[in-house]
């Protein structure tokens, strides 16, 4: 049989896109529904405009949403553990710069309790005294532990240098800054961020009409301040004048690198057009960076490049993390890189890789309810849907290498980079 | 989870999962191998050979780039037990995964080229996870004090960086050839794809690969620990931490079971036993953790965490065996014991639910023994009482069935 002549491929055309149903709470709060699913579980997002852009303090925003579940009236964080875990529920919060929320994943069959203790936790949490003690501890212990990492030391130092020590994208606490959480803080911000106004609420599973119901029945009527959403706006950015960054680590064995600059967010005309090129440069397995620096040179494990969206910024970086007495040439070889891309046009095979990797992609991307909801969050956040990726399809398909030559001289040129590496760096 | 499964004359096992709520296709192949069966002067051997699997094969010189040009996805991993490899794809281009497959099964390149590449690669792997991380090595210690005997007492990485760097081209081939076959290969889809088309493709890329000799598995069984051991380490970390290891049953034991439920109770979600007592109210560990190893063979029940500051060692481990021994002690309380088989329930649902994950689990029920498994499990489960768990928690949590590493700080900055 012939194995030399590859089967015929075929390009996806079309994704199934399930589109969410619209809906509002008699409280005013946005609800999207999306009806997918085969297994009788659902998930619930609640998503606040309450990252820690918008704190006094630093960790404030973090540290209050990770304790929301931490006490209620009547009950203590052990008792809500107990309650939720009792009917296999995992509830999760998490805070990042824009956004806090409080996920819930459960079977259908409880998710009647458990929106009920949810209700609860959102609205009534107490912030023990004694449980802000523990987490602060506990936080300053794993924070001792990541200081250790290179990888840590690299990431906080090129966070700070994109966007300056006093932007609230920029500020990043450091230990002592966790002893200075008090619970008034934690309070305060809470009475003013977990609001309807403040809110939103994502539903995903194979019967949104029955989850409606729930939720209108203990989240419809008035909570919380009934204020208006939280505005921020953001100073502009201050990148670092200094472009390269030696972070000593005496004892370690590897370098972690980063190199980036300050882009922009998911609404800008060139960030789909930007994807396609990062995805060339480090967004996948095959890219050039992995090529180059892992397959062929056996510098390091793993090498990638990211767009990373904020709402109101963004930006762009590589990451790796290579052998000590290489760093330094593996920072020349991704500028190399990033020049080549705007020097040389992408050929036309590669770009028919790069188009049908990025079309699989998007359609496992949105493959299974729980992918779909994760999707849907993220462009829901900038006031985007779905025909976002519809747009996205089109692009991939449309973009030419002159386009990409193009992009990639007026964004990943060498000059505009900060370059940060941490590790036994003596130069 | 409903499956067809056929058996093509060379031995290779294939199974069908068909959900047409996805318009992709995932397929898993297992090949029953991993560290253990690696020769004691060679570890770290079943992984490096992972690596290489990607360098190109007999007609195909590169694995990943017609897989991307066809729209797919992929990854793999090895552990001690056998070695996984998977990819999702559109539905439409199912048959380039069979190629792909197929002729890395039939042969590789074997190209001395990629073998000192990946060396480099894998190396650099051992330093980022294990000796460039805080805490990083202290796998590599545990494995050594627990077992005397059998090959579980290297990881797999390896036991040293210099295992992997002397591997010849010749140790792939021989590798190669006698663990890489359709009889010792178990191949699953799910997605959407129907079990008769599958077949055939399966016949028609697979079906002329002949069987192989696969050598029988003979390995020393781990004779029964009769002494508490000990092991400390001293090194760059902020905090001490330890780690208790202790013996339990195999994987097709119904002791599996009782330990896995009895490491839920200690440390499963947040209102678990050694989470609320040991790091909420008396504040010894910043986190910790209780879990097994789930191999094949008699693995380990294993117990770890950070200590909390300023507190030391031997309060530590006080506190936990303070927890083992109430769990033989005292049975546990229905609501306690519910709780836990209703989350088991749900981790059972939630981690069968991407078709990838269909296509792996299937791919691992049928390497145990049996496909049906995984839909049946949750009733065993649910048959464990809590009697039987406080027997099984008498019978694991001995000192003498104990290793116990601490790993200090050396208070360096």
């Amino acid at each position: 049989m012939d194995r030399s002549t590859p089967p015929a491929i075929l390009t996806v055309e079309h994704l199934n896109l399930v589109h969410p149903v619209d809906y509002q709470l008699a409280c005013g709060i946005p609800v999207k529904a999306i009806c997918a699913g085969t297994e009788e579980v659902c998930r619930v997002d609640f998503i606040f405009e309450a990252g820690s852009r918008f704190q006094d303090h630093l960790f404030q925003a973090s540290v209050t949403n990770q304790m929301l579940p931490e006490g209620i009236p009547g009950k203590t964080g052990g008792q809500i553990a107990e309650e939720f875990e009792f009917y296999g529920s995992f509830i999760n919060v998490s805070a990042d710069r824009d956004e806090a929320d409080l996920t819930v994943h459960t079977l259908e069959k409880f998710l009647e309790p458990v929106l009920a203790l949810t209700r609860e936790v959102l609205v009534n949490p107490l912030f023990p005294e004694e449980e802000l003690g523990v987490i602060v501890a506990n936080r300053i212990q794993s924070m001792k532990i990541d200081d250790e990492r290179v990888e840590t030391l690299a990431r906080r130092s090129i966070n700070r240098a994109l966007f300056g020590l006093s932007h609230p994208y920029g500020i990043i606490g450091e230990i002592q800054d966790v002893r200075k959480v008090r619970r008034n803080h934690l309070r305060e911000f809470h009475r003013r961020a977990y609001t309807p106004a403040n809110c939103r609420i994502l539903l995903t599973g194979p019967h949104p009409d029955q989850y409606l119901r729930l939720l209108e029945k203990f989240f419809g009527s008035e909570w919380g301040l009934s204020g208006e959403r939280l505005a921020s706006t953001l100073p502009p950015i201050e990148p670092s004048r200094e472009k390269e960054i030696l972070l000593q680590k005496p004892g370690a064995v590897q370098v972690a690198i980063r190199i980036g600059c300050p882009l922009f967010g998911r609404k800008h005309p060139d960030f789909q057009r930007l994807t396609v090129l990062n995805t060339i440069l480090g967004g996948y397995f095959g890219s050039r960076l992995m090529s180059n620096i892992r397959e062929e040179k056996g510098y390091t494990y793993g090498i990638s490049s990211q767009l990373s969206a904020l709402k109101d910024s963004g930006y762009f970086m590589i990451g790796a993390t290579v052998g000590a007495d290489v760093w330094h040439q593996s920072i020349d070889e991704c500028n190399k890189e990033m020049i080549r891309l705007g020097r040389e046009p992408v050929s036309r095979e590669e770009l028919r890789l790069i188009r049908n990797y990025l079309t699989g992609q998007l359609q496992r991307s949105i493959d299974g309810p729980f992918h779909l909801a994760e999707q849907y969050r993220a462009l829901w956040i900038n006031d985007l849907d779905f025909s976002y990726l519809s747009e996205f399809m089109d692009t991939i398909n449309r973009i030419t290498p002159e386009e990409l030559a193009e992009l990639a001289k007026r964004y990943l040129n060498p000059e505009y980079m900060i370059t940060v590496a941490a590790g036994p760096v003596e130069s | 989870m409903d499956f067809t499964k056929h058996t093509l004359e060379n031995g290779l096992t294939v199974l069908v999962h068909p959900d047409h709520s996805s318009p992709m296709v995932a397929m898993n192949l297992l090949y029953s191998v991993g560290s253990r069966d690696e020769d004691p002067s060679l570890t770290g051997f079943a992984h490096l050979f992972e690596h290489l699997m990607f360098g190109g094969s007999a007609h195909i010189p590169d694995y990943d780039t017609p897989l991307q040009r066809a729209g797919g996805e992929n990854n793999a991993f090895t552990n001690n037990d056998y070695t996984d490899y998977y990819l999702t794809l559109p539905s439409q281009n199912l048959e380039t995964a069979f190629w792909l497959e197929s002729d890395r099964m039939l042969e590789l390149n074997f190209s001395e080229e990629s073998l000192e590449v990946q060396k480099k690669v894998v190396a650099e792997e051992f330093r980022q996870r294990y000796l460039n991380q805080p805490y990083g090595d202290a796998w590599l210690l545990l494995r050594p004090l627990a077992y005397r005997v059998h090959p579980y007492r290297w990881p797999t990485i390896g036991m040293n960086i210099g295992h992997i760097e002397g591997a010849s081209l010749g140790d792939v081939k021989s590798f190669f050839f006698s663990h890489y076959a359709p009889n010792n290969c178990i191949l699953t889809l799910a997605g959407a794809v129907d079990p008769d088309p599958a077949f055939r493709l399966a016949e028609k890329w697979f079906g002329p690969i002949g069987r192989r000799d696969v050598p029988e598995r003979n390995l020393p069984p781990e004779p029964p620990q009769e002494e508490y051991r000990y092991g400390e380490k001293s090194g760059n970390v902020p905090s001490p931490a330890v780690y208790l290891a202790f013996h339990v049953d195999d994987r097709l034991s119904r002791n599996y079971y009782q330990s896995d439920l009895l490491s839920d109770i200690l440390s499963s979600g947040m209102s678990s036993r050694l989470f609320l007592n040991l790091v909420k109210n008396k504040q010894l560990f910043s986190d910790i953790d209780a879990y097994i190893t789930g191999d094949r063979d008699p693995g380990l029940f294993v117990v770890s965490g950070h200590l909390a500051d300023q507190v030391q060692p031997e309060t530590a481990l006080d506190g936990i065996w303070q927890e083992l021994n109430h769990l033989s002690q005292f049975p546990v309380g229905r609501r306690e014991l519910e709780k836990n088989l209703n989350r088991v329930e749900s981790n059972l649902l939630f981690n069968n639910m991407s078709i990838l994950n269909k296509a792996m689990n299937l791919a691992y029920y049928e390497w145990i023994g049996d496909p049906g498994l995984l839909s049946r499990e949750l009733a065993v489960y649910r048959s464990v009482n809590a009697e039987e768990l406080r027997m099984a928690a008498t019978n694991l949590f001995r000192r003498e069935n104990c290793s116990c590493l601490v790993y200090q700080s050396n208070g360096k900055k």
